[in-house]
């Protein structure tokens, strides 16, 4: 059925970001492991003073935190996590996302800049939302490969009951032809793309009785805007 | 890293460089020095 192969699509896409990611994460986890092995070291040194003894046992303690913490976010990504849907308390979920984005960020020079200033809750499958913001986060990534600034952040409209999600990239933008068959299935600008990650972004959202619009300008770069419902406040 | 103070961070790197230590450590000190705008040079030991 239409939904069986959605659902596998879904998947695969999945699977797709996590081996793309995950050379950014081995990367990110060597240098806290270099840097634990070097302290080490430096602690066997027998004239080492006992406060600095202790200054270099923390930050080693400090660094295996930080490789062990770059490892469990993405293995939290990679897991395969029952469906179930859920009220997302969307600072929350934008700030897992962008945590689990920033190695592949740091190794290409992006900057990830969140602002969250109101609390909302949106009602959705948490792990899906999470992949439709993942998906948005790398491409934007990929869209800038000189360096750059990724900003998530959401403004909050009470009256209407909405919230306005914005991702914003500086990146290389789309022009208008590009934009147009944004999320068509199998369209790509990619060498590498498969067409298929901005349609589970769109279904997902869609799925979620949200909105999406896109604006970009080539060499400025892109905006996605997801309007979602705000689920009331328990 | 970031949480060593810049006199143990300046002790630590030339410390490494003494023993020797893996390049890439000293790699990694050194660009939080950078980071910092500490100047290697300006280092004096205070074991």
């Amino acid at each position: 059925t239409q939904n069986r192969m959605q659902e596998e699509i879904i998947h695969a896409e999945k699977m797709k970001v996590v081996s793309e990611i995950a050379a950014s994460v081995a990367h990110e986890v060597r240098n806290p492991l270099t840097s634990v092995r070097g302290f080490i070291q430096l602690l066997s040194d027998p004239a080492l003073s006992d406060w600095k003894r202790k200054e270099f046992s923390a930050i080693t303690l400090e660094e295996l935190d930080r490789a062990e913490s770059i490892i469990s976010d993405y293995l939290s990504l990679a897991k395969p996590q029952i469906e179930r849907l859920e009220p997302i308390v969307l600072e929350e979920a934008l700030a897992k996302a962008s945590q689990i984005l920033s190695s592949y960020a740091n190794l290409q020079n992006v900057e990830i800049v969140t602002d969250i200033k109101l609390p909302a809750t949106v009602y959705g499958s948490k792990s899906k939302f999470r992949q439709a913001i993942i998906n948005i986060g790398k491409n934007a990534i990929e869209a800038m490969p000189g360096g750059g600034m990724l900003t998530l952040t959401y403004t909050v409209n009470e009256p209407n009951q909405i919230v306005t999600i914005t991702i914003a990239d500086t990146g290389i933008g789309m022009n208008e032809e590009q934009l147009n068959r944004l999320g068509s299935p199998y369209y790509t600008t990619k060498d590498k793309g498969t067409g298929l990650g901005t349609m589970v972004i769109f279904s997902v959202i869609r799925g979620m009785n949200g909105k999406i619009e896109v604006r970009s300008k080539e060499g400025e770069g892109t905006t996605y805007f997801i309007t979602l419902p705000l689920t009331q406040h328990a | 890293m970031e949480q060593l103070s810049d006199e143990l961070l300046l002790d630590a790197y030339h410390a490494a460089h003494k023993f020797e230590l893996d390049p890439e450590f000293i790699q990694l000190l050194s660009a939080e020095l950078k980071r910092r705008q500490l100047n290697p040079e300006s280092y004096r030991n205070t074991a």
